[in-house]
């Protein structure tokens, strides 16, 4: 699988990005990338019984824009995030990530997205360049091609300084550049970030903000998955609340004050909310 | 599969885990390290218990007029072969005027419980008088009288609580038995006897082992165990730390979403597994042989017998078994990596450990048994089957090893599979791997059993019911009594199965499941299948016979399980047809099919593949029969029935087959001598047995019919039981 050869000269640059990654070919803005369809996933549990983690959530993701998937802790959008990552198996409806199905073509989708989350740590006794070498080679990429594309990582990044520092003693800020490095070092199509910014102080916080705006002036299609509304008024281009494992509303920043006649997003949603855990007082 | 990716996956875990100096330290350092410490420590404990001297009490002279002296020094010295100089210090006392050996023994307990001596020895005067009375009849001055029931000797008086009281009387029990043949001497000396008289049959016995071999035999029987067990815990950890460990750090979710696969990431971890579980029984075998050679041989006098023993170290045969040790180690590093990644927490998974040390150690005892010989039955069975090769290859018994090294391979390897199997199993499985800590209460838990039933069973109820069915066999075998009739053993065998398997498995499917019929497998099945049924067990009855008796040619059942069953089996020969057809037939082909192909297999199969869920209730079957050489057939007839059951979907065709088939065997074993089916039979070792040509015959047909069965019937959809189980409203 050499597929992201060609693009990483033309990435290093910065300017247009040939997402051919997948089955269609993404060169133009309007594409779809991430298509989820009426998705369901419940799992057993011992107090409620089966209990529906996810219950038929539908969305669509464009390149080159982020989509913000906002709700309380609970909410379902780990789950989501990690059935678009393969981890885990929907219990009925669809998911398609760059064309790739989830279900029957896994291997496929994971090659065309990169995942960070708050769950997913890096090795304590790698340095910081094994760890972003070690996922390029697991991709498949060509020696050359990864050293070249890694150093323009590193630059845009600002790694430089701790690449020889092992996992175990870095500092917070440090875990999630690499981090973010992991996972775009093989220059997918899509990057889902799952409540990234938890647990970081202010400054890391924004350096991270920063990074996905710039990825998205890259052309990648971002998931960006937050409990905190500063960080999706300034990051997201599309927001769905996320609440009980279904979206309640979808759109703009614009549209959601507007169709809910509130100035800020944050009233948007515990408006919303209220509504659904009251929904005959407010009746 | 990416080999590449492999390649890569195993060089970071390995880089990883060579990084961590406690993996270092626990799989190489501490082994090489703790034998010669522990052969230190074991020779100062040694010198330490031989070096302290015991007092010892003696009441009554030790002279003994005409006779050798008592206590001399050569009898003191006779035993000791560390410490040359005598360790007894002897308080020589008057034996008191009047008194009794019992009183004696009373006052000499008082003054042992306050610990003022070791132990005491008693010479009372009614054994001087028994010496004297013996020296004049050798010498002809006395007539023999009659032998009382108890002759008076001296008497040891020590206390078995207190280890320097039991030396004590260790060291005198050697005095004495060195006087007794001095004096036993003496008497043939004074009787004019020759000595020969004493010993009459002087017996030698010589061994023509090799010298090697003799040497060799003490490590023989040491290595393959010591091998064994730390190939399995120099598993473990690794495994642990790169399971449950990644778990707990949150990288194995960053490894899951990379690009490779699951199958890649299994065999990468697996075979870093393998090198840690291959270097630590390395390690070990050398510092096992260094202490051996170099340290306790050394300092342990030549011609001892721990010298003889541990001084020749089989050096050679032993590289030859770590060739052997190849696929074991890869069933153990399987077998941990699995029980490692279903454990949430590192925590947790050094909970595993013993229960897999559990299964291995009697398995490897095994090897060492007396009368265990490697032979084509032993070398089939996992784990016993390699120690016993290793056994081999230490002895230097190449030829019998070469003969039986492609069975043991063939076991191991097969073992091996299903325990990657169940790794890989265990990696694809979200709960496993996503599994979060809730807190368990007995109270919600049942609650949810009962209210939110499932469609059908759950894997985990199909287990339950497979292990509590294995229990109350257990019981009701345990406390079964001997039957006293045919009427008795026909009523017991066929309540204790209803009981014991037929309920249990009814039971389940009617309280904790919605579909009580379907959890039973109690469908519809299409009519031809009906008609393969009844046909099958006739055409294959021969070759399912022959293949008993190939099992007990593997595996021959001792004299004392056939002393054990004969009585029984003159009392089937006595009951009326009917009745031991309902006993052996008609019961056990309803009820074992309702656990075993209903509930059983049902529940399997919502949480694992076809071949799988056939694989491991059959093997469930096999455990349920006792006796080893049944169960072989059992798991094989479970093998059959299972696939039946799955491509029919229903239980009533393996019903009719299982009943015909136990039917027809014991018709044949009640009419092997009729005239009519002589042309079906022979005899084979004085049994009627179908003779081969029929077997032939049958079992082609029966090829053909399971052909057809194939053709006729579809396999169910593979999502079709979990989505039944999951859209629970």
């Amino acid at each position: 699988m050499g597929a992201p050869s060609s693009r990483a000269t033309a990435d290093a640059s910065g300017s247009i990005v040939n997402l051919t990654i997948g089955r269609n070919s993404f060169r133009a803005k309007g594409a779809v990338v991430i298509v989820v369809e009426n998705l369901c996933k419940s799992y057993p549990d011992l107090e409620q019984g089966e209990v529906k983690a996810v219950d038929g959530v539908s969305f669509e993701c464009r390149p080159g824009r982020i989509y913000g998937l906002l709700g309380p802790n609970g909410a379902g959008k780990t789950t989501v995030l990690r059935t678009l990552a393969t981890l885990l198996k929907p219990s009925s409806g669809k998911a398609t990530v760059a064309g790739y199905d989830v279900e029957t073509d896994a291997e496929m989708v994971r090659r065309s997205i990169g995942f960070v989350s708050n769950n997913t740590s890096n090795y304590d006794r790698m340095s910081a360049r094994e760890m972003v070498e070690f996922f390029g080679r697991l991709h498949g990429m060509p020696e050359g091609q990864l050293k070249e594309r890694a150093e323009v990582i590193y630059d845009q990044l600002q790694m430089k300084d701790f690449l020889e520092v092992t996992g175990g003693k870095m500092s917070t800020g440090m875990k999630q550049k690499v981090s973010i490095a992991r996972a775009i070092v093989h220059n997918p199509p899509v990057l889902i970030f799952d409540e990234a910014t938890v647990g970081l102080d202010v400054l890391v916080g924004r350096s991270l903000q920063n990074t996905v705006l710039e990825l998205r002036e890259q052309g990648k299609c971002i998931l960006y998955s937050t409990h905190h509304m500063r960080e999706v008024e300034r990051v997201c281009d599309q927001i769905a609340i996320m609440y009980n494992g279904k979206i309640l509303c979808e759109g703009s920043q614009q549209e959601l004050r507007e169709r809910f006649h509130k100035s800020n997003l944050e009233d948007v949603f515990f408006d919303l909310i209220e509504q659904q855990v009251r929904p005959e007082v407010v009746a | 599969m990416n080999w590449f990716n492999v390649k890569r996956l195993f060089v970071r875990e390995l880089l990883g885990q060579l990084r961590d100096r406690r993996t270092i330290f626990t799989t190489v350092l501490l082994p090489v390290m703790i034998y010669p410490v522990l052969g230190l420590v074991m020779m100062q404990a040694a010198q330490f218990i031989t070096e302290t001297s015991s007092k010892v009490v003696v009441v009554g002279d030790f002279q003994f007029s005409g006779l050798p002296t008592l206590l001399s020094e050569e009898q003191k010295t006779g035993d000791q072969y560390v410490v040359p100089e005598s360790m007894l210090e002897i308080v020589p006392e008057q034996y008191p005027e009047q008194a009794t050996v019992d009183g004696v023994k009373e006052s000499l307990r008082q003054r042992l419980d306050t610990k003022e001596f070791d132990a005491a020895l008693i010479l009372s005067p009614e054994f001087r008088e028994y010496m004297s009375y013996l020296q004049s009849v050798v010498q002809g001055k006395s007539v023999l009288k009659p032998q009382p029931d108890q002759l008076p000797g001296p008497v040891i008086v020590y206390n078995s609580v207190v280890d320097k009281s039991k030396i004590a009387r260790g060291r005198l029990s050697g005095v004495l038995e060195a006087w007794e043949e001095e004096v036993r001497d003496r008497l043939f000396e004074l009787g004019e006897l020759p000595l020969g008289v004493a010993t009459p049959i002087a017996f030698e016995a010589e061994d023509m082992a090799p010298e090697e071999s003799q040497a060799a035999e003490f490590w023989a029987s040491m290595i393959p165990i010591m091998l064994l067990l730390w190939t399995l815990s120099g598993a473990f950890y690794p495994a642990v730390d790169l399971c449950a460990g990644e778990k707990e750090r949150g990288t194995l979710e960053t490894l899951l979403c990379g690009p490779a696969k699951r199958v890649e990431i299994v065999t990468g971890k697996l075979l870093t597994v393998m090198v840690f579980s291959f270097a630590t029984s390395l390690a070990n075998l050398v510092a096992i042989a260094f202490t051996g050679v170099y340290m306790v041989a050394k300092v342990m006098p030549v011609g001892s017998e721990l010298h003889n023993k541990l001084g020749v170290f089989p050096g050679w045969s032993i590289l030859w078994s770590l060739v052997v040790l190849v696929p074991l180690v890869a069933m153990f590093s399987a077998l941990a990596l699995a029980a490692a990644t279903f454990a949430r927490s590192s925590k947790e998974g050094q909970y595993y450990m013993m229960p897999l040390l559990m299964l291995a150690l009697p398995l490897s005892i095994i090897s060492v048994m007396p009368n265990v010989e490697l032979n084509l039955g032993t070398s089939l069975i996992p784990v016993a089957g390699s120690a016993l090769l290793l056994r081999n290859l230490v002895e230097s018994q190449f030829d019998v090893a070469v003969q039986y090294a492609i069975p043991v391979m063939a076991s191991s390897a097969f073992c091996c599979y299903l325990a990657i199997r169940w790794a890989t199993f265990q990696f694809n499985s979200e709960a496993v791997l996503f599994r979060e800590s809730e807190k368990w209460d007995i109270r919600l838990w049942l609650r949810q059993l009962f209210r939110n039933k499932p469609e059908l069973p759950t894997g985990g109820m199909a287990i339950f019911l497979a292990i509590g069915i294995l229990m109350l066999r257990y019981i009701a075998n345990s406390t079964a009594s001997v039957p006293e009739d045919w009427a008795d053993f026909v009523t017991g065998n066929s309540v204790a199965l209803i009981l014991t398997v037929g309920l249990p498995a009814i039971i389940l499917a009617s309280l904790l499941t919605r579909s009580p019929m379907q959890s039973l497998n109690l469908n519809r099945f299409p009519p031809v299948v009906l008609l393969i049924a009844v046909v099958l067990p006739f055409v294959m009855h021969p070759v399912v016979l022959w293949m008993g008796v190939g099992v007990e040619k593997l595996y021959p059942i001792s004299p004392g399980m056939v002393a054990a069953t004969a009585p029984l089996e003159q009392m089937m020969t006595a009951a009326p047809a009917w009745a031991m057809l309902l006993a052996i037939a008609v019961v056990p082909g309803i009820f074992e099919e309702l656990a075993f192909r209903g509930v059983i297999l049902t529940g399997l199969r919502k949480n694992a593949s076809a071949s799988s869920a056939i694989f491991v209730s059959a093997a469930f079957f096999g455990i349920t029969h006792g006796i080893l050489q049944q169960s072989i057939n059992a798991f094989a007839m479970g093998l059959l029935l299972g696939y039946v059951a799955i491509r029919t979907g229903s239980l009533v065709p393996t019903i009719v087959m299982h009943v015909l088939h136990n039917g027809l065997t014991y018709l044949l074993s009640i009419h092997a001598e009729n005239e009519q089916l002589s042309i079906l039979l022979t005899e084979y070792n004085g049994q009627m047995m179908y003779s081969p040509m029929v077997a032939v015959v049958g079992g082609t047909l029966a090829v053909g019919l399971l052909f057809i069965l194939h053709l006729k019937t579809r396999p169910p959809e593979p999502d079709l039981l979990s989505e039944q189980v999951l859209n629970v409203e």
